[in-house]
């Protein structure tokens, strides 16, 4: 077999090396541009500066901007916590129906594109009884849905690897609630699969554009709104916001995988 | 515990669903059989009647069928290719194709503007080479360029784990048996692989047809697409007509659910043995 | 010149030995396995004889022709894999056929092949059904056959049945058994069981870290064998150093003893003593195995196993009985290494 695949390797690593190159292009540019004095007339920048961060970091809606995003998504994560995560579980163990429809649930954000979803949602909550348009909550609460498959199939391949049933019954023996088993065992078990279904729920929230721009807009201006609006403005300005927008992404995205672990390690 | 305080732990769940997506989607089917008060299918017919909308659904149609069979002309050899290397390139290149695949929107229609724009590196090494006379990421074909972006390592992702289904010893047994590499791809290979390539070919005509930010941000109300249209019929600055886009909007999702269902329906069930 | 002749097969991959010096000769008609515990580099040599590994050095004959340069498809070999490799897109007929197919056979004589291995194998119910509506041991079954139908002039089996739960695994290498005697096909089997290799072989192979340390008939094989490894690994012998042999018996001995559990004879303490080594023992444990019982008894401080045919006639002794083991020096095997 090693034989084999030695003999075909090197055509595989060409394509695998040719296409990943391509795909990190449009990354370097816009690393290479966020640090360039200028980028005009040639091929290579002619200098490099720090100059556009201090142009972008100094900038008050940028950083209100900046924070919104964090807001936005650091709140989808509690939600779908509060909210998604109890009913996964209970569907899991206790309520099968409820498992097939997720299940299913999961190929809607392809047959049901946002936009779809935002003529309906601008029809419902624009007017009394309940006006969310134009403000955040109309976001926390509608990515909730749309965020949901990202949770769901992490944390259900976890699950479906745990004899969960087998747990229930040993905890019940001892006098363990559902509540304490669910706490004490299943969730620390399912611990991979949340943490990295979480963490692209936190990316999602951070980075949506169509919902934050159509449904709230100017209310209430997140980094990809914000974003959008300087898109006229020099290249190296929106490749700094860009570089900024994916550190912040990552880094908020680590710092809270590590707030989450350490809490359930201590507990 | 009892069964009702069991379904209390999803009701809350059940109940944002429902306000957020059930009720969203019954306002926009309920909304387009409404013209001017009054129940009328007049919504489809001007859309259909429409060379304008027609158009939108031809290029958005168009762009997602080029774009995911760039995805799967690329992405197919390459998935083929990473699953005959070792686990831990496979976990780093899926990584890498993880990150771009969700390098969308936005950002990503900005980068490419840095990259690719009028005075972008790559148009100016295009044109200095003499290769392309004018390259314009703002049209069409630039747009179809930046849908591969993400296309290729999305077939990647998808496309992946349905492979293990091709096991090196299914390879070697049709050696051992004479046939040639074209014949066990012909008779073995594509139909073991045939549901996933066509699940993975509706999922990427899904992807590329219903994406609206990477269009808007990258040439705007100019591209005849339908998911521009719809924005733009419910917060456009010029015309707005919140029951045309309602029409549109269950017109988009019959073209992106059709194949799901035919997939699902039709394909899946098939009695095995 | 044997039927399938193997000198000097060797194979590394960088700095590690897979399996060095291998000779092995197959007789016309006949099974040879290759028995090792895993990671001793007999699947690889099996992969090997079938072309699908490129050894480092060595030559393969089989009927005289030399095979060693040909590709796996031009040696005229069939192989079954540990989990069956049945195309899953065919039916059970059309993976038989499929190789009949690359073959360029006529529609006809096709079919008349594969209706006869489908009935050989009892597989005719099931011949329009897909791989995963099969069981197990039907799976492997199908393998067979497709196999078969080819007429190889060898049949390469990696481990066929050690995906099996144990009572189909007990069926179907009877089955394999009949299968050979009554088509005489020549075959390499490859298995990590040593039962399975007695019951199958006609020559047995084994493998240790890349070498064949003893390759003789079953008997021969279970009966003597070679080295310790042999020893430990083939049957369930008891292992007496030297020390031991003195302690039990008071013999003076350079080599240790292997002795098998049902060579020794177990008497109450009080029976006359006959002919042979004999010691003194207490009975410590008594196992039920079915066809026989297992004592553990203790000699002199040594622990011995003992079995005796499980028949209604014989008493149990409880633990604690004094008993005298008898053995017959004729059932000792010295080994050297």
């Amino acid at each position: 077999m090693a034989d084999a695949a030695a003999a075909a390797a090197w055509p595989d690593r060409l394509l695998i090396g040719v296409v990943s190159a391509l795909l990190l292009l449009p990354v370097v540019a816009v690393g290479v541009s966020a640090v360039s004095t200028d980028w005009y007339s040639g091929l290579a920048p002619s200098g490099v500066t720090l100059h556009w961060f201090a142009v972008v970091l100094s900038e008050p809606e940028f950083q209100s901007a900046l924070g919104r995003s964090l807001l936005i998504a650091a709140g989808s994560v509690a939600l779908q916590l509060l909210i998604s995560v109890p009913a996964v579980l209970a569907a899991h163990c206790y309520l099968p129906w409820l498992d097939r429809w997720m299940e299913r649930l999961v190929v809607l954000p392809y047959a049901l594109p946002q936009v779809v979803l935002v003529v309906g949602l601008l029809q419902i909550y624009a007017a009394e009884p309940l006006v969310l348009i134009g403000t955040p909550w109309i976001l926390l609460l509608g990515y909730l849905p749309i965020a949901f498959p990202l949770l769901y199939l992490p944390l259900k391949n976890n699950l479906r690897a745990l004899p969960v049933q087998e747990l229930l019954d040993a905890g019940h023996l001892v006098g363990a609630s559902d509540l304490v088993i669910a706490r004490r065992v299943i969730l620390p078990c399912v611990k991979p699969g949340l943490l990295v279904g979480l963490s692209m729920v936190f990316a999602l929230a951070f980075a949506e554009f169509v919902f934050a721009n159509m449904l709230v807009g100017g209310g209430f201006r997140t980094l990809a709104v914000y974003l959008f609006g300087q898109r006229q403005k020099v290249g190296q300005v929106t490749a700094v916001i860009i570089v900024i927008y994916f550190a912040a992404m990552w880094l908020a995205t680590i710092v809270a995988l590590s707030v989450l672990r350490g809490r359930k390690a201590a507990a | 515990m009892s069964r009702r305080l069991v379904a209390l732990w999803a009701a809350p769940f059940l109940l944002v669903v429902l306000l957020f997506q059930a009720l969203p989607v019954g306002s926009v089917l309920v909304g387009s059989i409404v013209t001017g008060g009054e129940w009328s299918l007049g919504n489809y017919a001007s859309l259909l009647g429409s060379r304008f909308y027609r158009g939108a659904f031809s290029t958005s149609i168009y762009i997602s069928v080029v774009t995911s069979a760039v995805g799967m002309a690329v992405g197919l050899p390459l998935a083929l290719a990473l699953h005959r290397r070792s686990a831990p390139v496979q976990r780093r290149f899926l990584t890498l194709f993880n990150v771009a695949s969700n390098f969308v929107g936005v950002p990503l229609a900005l980068a490419f503007t840095i990259l690719a724009g009028v005075n972008g590196v790559v148009t100016l090494l295009l044109v200095r080479s003499g290769l392309v006379q004018d390259f314009n990421i703002y049209s069409l074909q630039g747009l179809m360029l930046v849908y591969a972006y993400f296309q290729v390592p999305f077939t990647v992702l998808v496309l992946f784990p349905s492979l293990g289904a091709l096991t090196q010893d299914l390879s070697e047994q049709a050696r051992l048996m004479g046939a040639s590499r074209l014949t066990f791809w012909l008779k073995i290979g594509l139909p073991v692989l045939a549901p996933s390539l066509i699940g993975t070919f509706i999922l990427l005509f899904a992807n590329a047809m219903g994406t609206y930010a990477t269009a808007y941000a990258l040439i705007g109300g100019g591209a005849n697409l339908v998911t521009i249209r719809i924005g733009e019929l419910v917060a456009g600055d010029v015309f707005t007509d919140p029951n045309l886009a309602n029409a549109l909007a269950v017109l988009l999702v019959l073209v992106l659910l059709a194949p799901i269902l035919v997939d699902q329906l039709l394909l899946r069930r098939v009695p095995r043995g | 010149m044997s039927f399938v002749e193997l000198r000097g097969f060797a194979k590394s991959y960088g700095p590690t030995q897979v399996f060095a010096d291998v000779d092995l000769d197959v007789a016309q008609g006949s099974m040879c396995i290759l028995l090792g515990p895993s990671g001793c580099g007999k699947t690889t040599l099996l992969r090997a004889i079938a072309g699908l590994v490129r050894p480092d050095g060595g030559r393969l004959h089989i009927a005289g022709q030399d095979v060693t340069a040909l590709p796996p498809e031009a040696r005229g070999i069939a192989m079954t894999f540990q989990h069956y490799a049945l195309f899953p897109n065919m039916t059970v007929r059309q993976n038989l056929a499929f190789g009949l197919q690359q073959k360029r056979l006529s529609r006809g004589q096709i079919q008349d092949k594969v209706d006869g291995a489908l009935s050989m194998m009892e597989l005719g119910a099931r011949a329009d059904a897909r791989p995963d509506a099969l069981s197990g041991g039907q799976k492997q079954r199908v393998a067979l056959a497709r196999a078969l139908v080819l007429e190889p002039r060898l049949l390469l089996l990696d481990e066929p049945l050690s995906a099996l739960d144990a009572q189909i695994r007990k069926r179907l290498r009877d089955e394999l058994k009949r299968l050979q005697r009554d088509t005489g096909f020549t075959g390499i089997l490859v298995t990590h069981d040593q039962e399975e290799a007695l019951v199958l072989g006609d020559q047995v192979a084994v493998m240790s870290t890349g070498r064949i340390v003893q390759a003789a008939s079953a008997r021969e094989v279970y009966d003597r064998p070679a080295t310790r490894f042999v020893a430990g690994f083939i049957g369930d012998f008891n292992l007496l150093e030297p020390g031991a042999v003195a302690q039990v018996f008071g013999v003076r001995t350079a080599q240790a003893w292997a002795i098998h559990p049902e060579a020794i004879d177990l008497r109450e303490a009080d029976a006359a003593e006959g002919h042979g080594l004999v010691a003194a023992a207490v009975v410590a444990e008594l196992r039920i195995q079915g066809p026989v019982l297992r004592y553990l008894v203790l000699a002199n401080g040594i622990e011995l196993k003992v079995d005796v045919l499980n028949r209604a006639s014989v008493p149990t002794l409880p633990a604690g009985a004094a008993v005298s083991l008898r053995l017959d020096p004729g059932q000792v095997r010295e080994i050297a290494d």
